[in-house]
């Protein structure tokens, strides 16, 4: 593939003005880069995928995408295992389901009937043994339904890459690999204790992936006017009270150290809380709904008998969102990512989790407040889309592309990590997360293969500002 | 045996007829061999059939195959 590297006489890199903080919107409306960023970004990248609550039998799928591309993943019926696969035809390209979830025998392709398995192995085709058409000579073995180079079950998270160089996840992830596993939790402790409503929320919406998927690494500041309306209602995420709706919720705080961080070399960054005792802090009533708050404060208990001792992991109790390059979003209650379309369109695809052996008025309760919360029609994330969708459209035009968004909030006051290379810790309402994805994303757009990028190279050191 | 009225292939409700089969039945296939329906994807494509008569190719009694809606004759 050619790597676009040069741009006229102006390089990927000179888009990013790291003395000045400020990024050119081409970045964001330019056809070419964003091309590119399919095959250098979403082509080699770890992408989230789905639960795996979403496929609890064998037969089960559920079409979700890597990118602009849809991907099948399917529980094989015999030996249960879920794997990933595009959904186009070995034959024709043809979408071989068009379903969003469901449960299948075979996957039947409409156009000529070639036929898979839940393993994506070609089982059949129209003709096959007839000797005035492929005469048995099609050569199942080889014409299968093309599968993702590596696949990972991570407490319950599904996730994949194309790419079968690629490191491994936990390396990808590094030190947010434990915000995961804490966010896969259920509100008692249980290891991957927990389910996802089905089906994914998603609706698309006219703008580039990267506004919301990069501005929403952490953006605290963006909350007191976006959602002032919402807040000040009082039915916002926080009903007029404290943290409704999460499944962590507590009363009060550990003492910590609240940061924006950034990993620079990987991408990744958001909220992060230095919790300075161990501990839990105690739980708080919130719910309105009866019975739900008495399931969630019994759970608690459990909960903070297993951390009794242990400092939590930074994204703990209410440690806010962090985000996972290139784009996805996680929290205690909420997964949200964006997959592009277009240069100018982008679908926002939600998971919301509640505990699995939680009752059903206590499901009841959460699928409700998340729906209330959430989405197109929901309290809060209409508020996000206006700025999503004006951003873009005001970006456009030939004088507006002219001039750099600023992201220089914070810039030189970041401190790094001798634990974590890369990772830049700052000021909790500053936008050094917001530069981490831009260190990434250049490193990944410039790098020929993972012998550039960190961390198959250690070597590599991918910060810029 | 004689096919079946209650499955009829033929004519324009045959595909419709063939995509809802129910397992347990036994088909007729154009080669000539008996199986009987294990599965159905309903897609109007396919059956999954295990073979129980093949005089033309012995071994394949027992297989599992999936048969495509133009190798069906009837049902019996």
């Amino acid at each position: 593939m050619d790597i676009i590297k040069v741009r006229g006489d102006r390089t990927l890199g000179s888009l990013i003005d790291t003395e000045r903080g400020t990024v050119s919107r081409e970045l964001y409306i330019n056809e070419d880069i964003f091309k590119q960023e399919q095959e250098q970004i979403y082509g080699r990248c770890w992408l989230f995928l789905g639960h795996e609550s979403q496929l609890p039998n064998p037969g089960d799928f559920v079409v979700t995408r890597m990118g602009t591309e849809e991907v099948l993943m399917i529980r094989d019926r015999k030996d249960k295992q879920i794997r990933a696969f595009l959904n186009s035809c070995a034959h024709r390209g043809m979408k071989v389901c068009r379903y969003d979830q469901g449960n299948a025998l075979v996957f039947t392709c409409p156009f000529h009937a070639w036929t898979y398995d839940t393993a994506g192995r070609l089982v059949g085709a129209a003709y096959q043994d007839d000797p005035r058409a492929y005469a048995g000579e099609l050569d199942k073995q080889r014409w299968g339904l093309a599968e993702v180079a590596q696949f990972k079950n991570y407490y319950g998270s599904l996730w994949a890459t194309w790419d079968p160089k690629a490191p491994s996840f936990e390396d990808y992830v590094g030190p947010f690999a434990e915000g995961i596993r804490y966010d896969c939790e259920a509100s008692d402790g249980e290891e991957a204790g927990i389910e996802v409503f089905t089906p994914f929320q998603k609706w698309r919406l006219p703008t580039n992936w990267k506004i919301p998927a990069f501005s929403s690494s952490t953006d605290l500041t963006h909350a007191a006017m976006t959602h002032r309306s919402v807040n000040a209602a009082a039915i916002g995420p926080d009903r007029g009270m404290r943290s409704a709706g999460s499944r962590h919720k507590t009363k009060g705080a550990i003492p910590a150290d609240r940061y924006a961080v950034g990993d620079h070399n990987l991408g990744h960054g958001g909220n992060w809380n230095a919790y300075k005792e161990p501990g839990m802090a105690p739980y708080m009533d919130t719910w309105f709904e009866p019975g739900v708050d008495d399931y969630f404060r019994q759970a608690h208990e459990r909960k903070a008998q297993k951390y009794a001792g242990r400092i939590m992991p930074p994204h703990g109790h209410e440690g806010g969102h962090f985000c996972i390059f290139p784009n996805f979003i996680m929290d205690s209650w909420r997964w949200r990512w964006w997959h592009p379309h277009s240069v100018g369109i982008v679908e926002r695809w939600s998971l919301f989790g509640v505990d699995k052996k939680a009752p059903k008025h206590v499901k009841d309760a959460v699928r409700h407040y998340v729906m209330r919360y959430n989405g197109p029609t929901g309290a809060t994330e209409s508020d996000d889309m206006e700025n999503w969708n004006y951003v873009y459209a005001a970006s456009l035009g030939a004088e507006a592309r002219k001039r750099n968004y600023y992201f220089a909030n914070g810039l030189g006051r970041g401190v790094e990590s001798h634990q974590h290379p890369g990772l830049v810790f700052n000021g909790s309402h500053t936008e050094e997360a917001h530069r981490a994805r831009f260190s990434r994303w250049l490193a990944f757009m410039e790098g020929g293969s993972w012998d550039d990028l960190y961390p198959a190279n250690k070597q590599k050191r991918h910060r810029i500002w | 045996m004689a096919a079946s009225k209650e499955y009829d292939l033929s004519g324009p409700n045959g595909a419709v007829v063939f995509r809802d089969l129910p397992e347990g039945l036994k088909v007729r296939l154009t080669n000539g061999a008996l199986g009987e329906i294990t599965g159905n994807p309903h897609d109007g494509a396919y059956l999954l059939v295990r073979i129980l008569e093949n005089a033309a190719e012995p071994a394949k009694v027992g297989n599992d195959e999936l048969v495509f809606f133009s190798d069906v004759t009837e049902v019996e």
